[in-house]
């Protein structure tokens, strides 16, 4: 029940909100989600950490001809994910207190929608539900861009729908093709990922036009779109800078995710060998990634869509670790995938919190923000240390298991990865000198609008970020150990990969619904 | 072994506690508050390091006293603890770090006593030093990597202290990146060395060296850690070709060059070298990377040195190329000489910074060595401990810098590891350093004063001078326990004995060392009337015939120019590396994402388009149409079929 109630209850929630008088709905709405957070956390007391197993497990048939089941499940892959989810989705809504000021019944319903759409995406065990849920993030997404975003968010949320959505169908193709090579292997069509997993799909190394190539692209197209990789990531700064301010937090702390998380639930361990032949192809774009992100980055003349790059950068990272295939690079992407949500996170709700001040995002107009904002820079500043991965937060954890990874894998790839270490602290550092330090701007020094330091508001929304930050970068075990028997699994029996159910189930009322449809 | 913990537990957390303090009051103003707080943490390190490193003696001495604290990260083979360790090697370390530390914290309080953000340098301060503890202490590559790059962030934050100047700010930010580059290279080294030997803990990484398998070529898997882990330690230590980031960051406070930029953060890169020691010997062609490295820098920078006005950036190209020399020493195999002219420069040279700090305290903020002169009237006791330190960085003995200068000279015209070449180079170096330095002396003390009439100087509060005091005596007596053997008649000296064990003598296969009396006396000779001769021309120059200096610039202008302006290897980078860089960046946006790739999309979303309205034009909705799209499908599957 956990799964589901997790699941749906933010889609209950966003009932809740269409019903509620305009007045409450911000209390009410950060209420509840607070509640579905401490539930989340409900999560690591049932969750049996020493089992690679799919875990809490829910199956309803839902269309059986076709083998499509409600089928949740989680493991050590997506536990941290989901709770990354349910832990941002309160700070979004403090944080969005006053930025967020028309239709914010709307907007918190389309908020907790997209919660529902993420955590199913988590947690679907079947190809289909998967992808519904996977879909379904687009619209809440495609509206909360499109109404309370900037001035070309039209342009930027068709870039993003149709971006998405190219890839999406491919995907789809793809799992139609698995639910059929299901019915052709075990007699019985199946969306169940567990299926997936025991198909064998014939490789032919070298050549394009086989099964598990293609399908290997299907799906990377799609996954690869929404991390986003080089080069199919130019809609994500178009998106972030047209978003509001919690549309580019989930954006970037949530939904990126998804795409990884794919690559992890489906293309390395069901195209096995394909992504072991193709791996050279995605080191180089991942590492391409970083280095033209980073590059990109530092020529940005705006603040957030220096961010958004920072995001390409970073997911860079995500992806050279997870193509290194071992334990290292795994789990660093996995640990990365869970900083880069909060320490950009953070990020894009900071750049937020300035936009309201002075309404401008321009770096060349500010300067010398150290001295008017002094606590803001603080936050700023520790959260820049995180973002470029200086030891002792967050982010330096995971870039060095990828690089460590990344390094095993292959050297010549670790070694251009490195030089995003530099890359990184130049774009970041840059910035940083040109919007606080030195005299102060156009911006800063208006006589008519000083500017104020962070109120109590911001400071509740930022501290539990910069909690996580140095928690996550000094005790890294408490995180990893929920995930290492998974990841474990994964990397030992990716050739093979199997996933037990626990506790055991009775395999599937499949059968007992093929014997009817016969 | 439990109140070893609690030791090692306050010698940690005692600077850290200092910064919690005063991070969280950091608006305070109160400088002595902030400051005595500050130096009472970095006097309790200093304290619980006194008693952790007197384990190490007497009777019962142990080899080394470590603790361990928890795991800090475990995955697939890489576990790594929060242990740390004191041995021979990291005991000199510990106490040079918070004894000296704690110095300087004094002098703070006075320097920064009308400062704005007293509390905020402090705290700065205390972090700095609790960074350095890790870095120094760690057990393992990657808790010295933590404080690596946590000193790095400190010297950030406090070379930018003055943060309203866009240049200080700059300076701080040419700092953390420069050192970034190096960082690269260091996670590198601690990649190869972990698929290496697959652990990244030191004592282990030594316990694990193969016997005997000296590595002859350039590729061989430790040859190339070294040479990353070198990278890393160019970075962090200033040495060609990332040197550049010292001289710029003297925009800080100056007890904070002293601190950092002089006595500790910038000797980590020798001492991290010291302490993989036995790795670097299996690498002999890195080593001699280390020491061509080290003697280049060292006689370049000192070159700079001589045309410098600031008084400030003259001690920075002395510091770099002192540093050259600590690399020199480690290069030809002599670590423990290294180390020892870590300590000894660690003393003369933050007594010189200080003392700089005292003369610019003085002179109301100002560095230019040409509006000085004659302070000794009005600074007695800043120019007699300077002077100290004078006599100790040209390497008059018996002061401190004579006995380490020596021993690393000594060792490089000896060494199998050495050569007669690299010899040369050190001895012309200690030449040219005796003549910056002589210079300094006459800019600032001696000679007549150039003093503008507006400035009152006055000699430091009694805070700022103790320390003063204190460094000087060490400058004197510090290198007492490197007695060079020919003078103590053949017998070791205390380092060579406190350092038997953990540092390891060149392997027998690369050679064997010169032993030759006579010949060190000779060399000992040769380098040290040279120095003379080079102070007393200085000493003409520019107090006897102040003429003179300005007619040889004139003379070797080309020269004097290219010196004078640090050999344009600023304007090289940016001209080269920095602005094309930046250039391609602003081109790789416009071009590739803006114009190709949405471009591209762009034409497909065309494509798109084009098909469907073409697509839309056979849904006419005429029946007649259809029947006959069928009819033709028909046809073409019936021919498929029977064909």
């Amino acid at each position: 029940m956990l799964l589901s109630v997790i699941t749906l209850l933010p889609l209950a929630f966003a009932l809740v909100m269409l019903v509620l008088p305009e007045k409450v709905i911000r209390p009410v709405a950060l209420l509840l989600a607070v509640v579905e957070f401490a539930v989340s956390l409900l999560l690591l007391t049932s969750f049996d950490k020493a089992s690679p197993a799919i875990q809490l497990v829910e199956q309803i048939p839902w269309v059986p001809e076709m083998g499509i089941s409600y089928f949740l499940g989680i493991d050590g892959l997506s536990l941290w994910l989901v709770i990354l989810t349910t832990f941002l989705t309160p700070i979004v809504v403090l944080g969005s207190w006053t930025a967020i000021d028309n239709r914010i019944k709307g907007f918190h319903a389309a908020l907790f929608v997209l919660q529902t759409s993420m955590i199913g995406s988590f947690l679907a065990m079947d190809a289909v539900l998967f992808y519904v849920f996977f879909e379904l993030s687009l619209v809440p997404m495609y509206f909360m861009v499109g109404i309370w975003g900037g001035q070309r968010r039209i342009y930027a949320t068709v870039k993003f729908f149709i971006y998405t959505m190219a890839g999406s169908l491919m995907m789809l193709l793809a799992i139609i093709y698995l639910m059929f090579a299901c019915r052709d292997t075990f007699g019985q069509m199946s969306a169940s990922l567990l299926d997936f997993y025991r198909l064998k799909i014939p490789f032919v190394a070298g050549e394009f036009l086989n099964p598990q190539t293609l399908l290997f692209f299907a799906f990377s197209l799609a996954f690869a779109i929404k991390v986003p990789m080089f080069p199919v990531h130019t809609w994500l700064p178009d998106a972030h800078v047209e978003a509001p301010t919690p549309g580019s937090v989930i954006l970037a702390g949530v939904m990126l995710k998804m795409g990884s998380y794919g690559f992890l639930r489906f293309v390395l361990p069901m195209f096995a060998e394909a992504s072991q032949y193709y791996a050279w192809l995605f080191l180089f774009l991942g590492v391409v990634g970083i280095i033209y992100g980073a590059l990109v980055a530092m020529v940005q003349p705006d603040i957030k869509k220096l961010i958004a790059y920072s995001s390409v950068s970073h997911m860079g990272y995500v992806m050279i670790g997870l193509f290194s295939l071992n334990m290292y690079g795994v789990s660093g992407s996995l640990y990365q995938m869970l900083n880069h949500g909060i320490s950009t996170g953070a990020l894009f709700l900071l750049i937020g919190m300035i936009y309201e001040r002075t309404h401008n995002r321009e770096i060349a107009k500010y300067g010398g923000l150290a001295k008017a904002l002094p606590i803001y820079t603080i936050i700023f500043i520790i959260v820049t240390m995180s973002s470029i991965a200086v030891p002792m937060t967050n982010g330096f954890i995971g870039e060095f298991m990828i690089l460590l990874g990344t390094f095993e894998a292959s050297r010549p790839f670790a070694i251009a990865a490195v030089t995003g270490v530099v890359l990184g602290a130049v774009y970041m550092l840059w910035m940083v000198k040109r919007v606080f330090f030195g005299p102060a701007g156009e911006l800063v020094r208006d006589e008519h609008h000083p500017l104020h330091d962070l109120n109590a508001r911001e400071l509740t929304v930022m501290a539990p970020l910069v909690v996580l930050i140095f928690w996550m970068g000094l005790n890294p075990n408490f995180f990893l150990d929920y995930s290492k028997a998974s990841l474990d699994h994964f990397v030992k029996n990716r050739d093979n990969y199997r996933l037990a159910v626990s506790p055991a189930q009775p395999k599937l009322e499949n059968v007992a619904v093929r014997g009817e449809a016969q | 072994m439990m109140s070893n913990q609690i030791l090692f537990a306050i010698l940690l957390l005692a600077p850290f506690v200092g910064f919690m303090f005063n991070g969280i009051r950091w608006k305070s103003h109160n400088a002595t508050l902030a400051g005595v707080v500050a130096t009472f943490a970095v006097f309790v390190s200093f304290v619980c390091s006194l008693l952790l490193v007197s384990q190490l003696f007497g009777a019962n001495a142990v080899p080394s006293v470590g603790t361990r604290f928890f795991e800090w990260m475990n995955v697939g083979g890489l576990q790594v603890q929060a242990g740390f360790v004191i041995d021979h090697i990291s005991a000199i370390m510990v106490l040079v770090v918070t004894g000296v530390g704690t110095l300087i914290h004094m002098f703070s309080i006075g320097y920064m006593s009308h400062d704005e953000r007293p509390s905020k340098y402090f705290a700065y301060l205390n972090f700095f030093l609790f960074n350095m503890l890790l870095l120094i202490l760690g057990e393992n590559l990657l808790l010295m990597f933590v404080g690596w790059e946590g000193v790095g962030l400190c010297s950030y934050l406090l070379i930018g202290f003055w943060f309203t100047d866009s240049e200080k700010a700059a300076a701080g930010m040419k700092a953390f990146i420069t050192n970034r580059i190096g960082d690269a290279g260091f996670l590198l080294g601690i990649f190869t060395l972990f698929f290496l030997f697959g652990t990244v803990n030191f004592s282990e990484i030594i316990a694990r060296l193969p016997a005997g398998g000296i590595e002859m070529g350039w590729t061989g898997p430790m040859t190339v850690a070294c040479l990353f882990l070198f990278v890393g330690a160019t970075g962090k230590s200033a040495q060609i070709p990332l040197y550049v980031w010292l001289p710029d960051a003297m925009a800080g406070p100056t007890p904070v060059s002293a601190l950092i930029h002089a006595a500790t953060m910038v000797t980590a890169g020798v001492y991290m070298i010291v302490r993989l020691n036995p790795l670097f010997l299996m690498a002999p062609n890195a080593l001699h990377v280390v020491a061509v490295v080290g003697a280049a820098t060292a006689f370049f920078a000192a070159t700079i040195g001589l045309t410098q006005w600031d008084i400030k950036k003259i001690l920075a190209y002395s510091t770099v190329s002192q540093l050259g020399y600590m690399f020199l020493a480690c290069g030809v195999g002599a670590f423990g000489a290294g180390l020892f002219h870590v300590m000894t420069h660690a003393f003369f040279k933050a007594l010189m910074f200080l003392g700089s700090g005292s003369v610019i305290h003085a002179m109301h903020e100002e560095q230019d060595v040409r509006k000085m002169g004659g302070l000794r009237k009005y600074l007695p006791i800043t120019h007699a401990t300077f002077f100290i330190g004078w006599l100790a960085i040209i390497g008059i003995p018996p002061f401190a810098g004579f006995f380490s200068k020596d021993e690393i000279l000594w060792q490089t015209a000896s060494s199998p590891l050495g050569h007669k070449a690299l010899w040369v180079v050190g001895v012309l170096t200690a030449g040219i350093t005796s003549f910056y330095m002589t210079r300094l002396m006459c800019l600032t003390f001696w000679g007549k004063s150039r003093v503008p009439k507006e400035t009152h100087p006055h000699e430091a509060p009694p805070v700022m001078w103790i320390p003063l005091a204190v460094l000087a005596v060490l400058s004197t007596v510090g290198g007492w326990i490197g007695i060079p053997k020919v003078m103590l008649g053949g017998e070791d000296n205390w380092l060579e004995r406190w350092f038997h064990h953990v540092i390891a003598p060149v392997p027998e296969a690369l050679g064997h060392a010169v032993h030759s009396h006579a010949l060190e006396w000779a060399a000992m000779g040769v380098s040290l009337s040279f120095a003379v001769i080079m102070a007393c021309l200085a000493y003409t120059f520019y107090v006897s015939n102040p003429s003179l200096p300005g007619r040889l610039a004139q003379k070797f202008h080309g020269t004097y120019r290219l010196i004078y302006n640090k050999y344009f290897v600023d304007e090289f980078y940016f001209a080269r590396i920095i602005n094309p860089l930046i250039d391609a960046s602003k081109g790789l946006w416009a071009y590739v994402d803006v114009n190709f790739i949405d471009r591209t999309t762009y034409v497909l979303g065309d494509v798109v388009r084009g098909v469907g309205s073409t697509a839309k034009s056979f849904q006419t909705g005429n029946l007649q149409q259809y029947a006959m799209y069928i009819a033709v499908g028909l046809a073409v599957t019936m021919f498929l079929i029977l064909r």
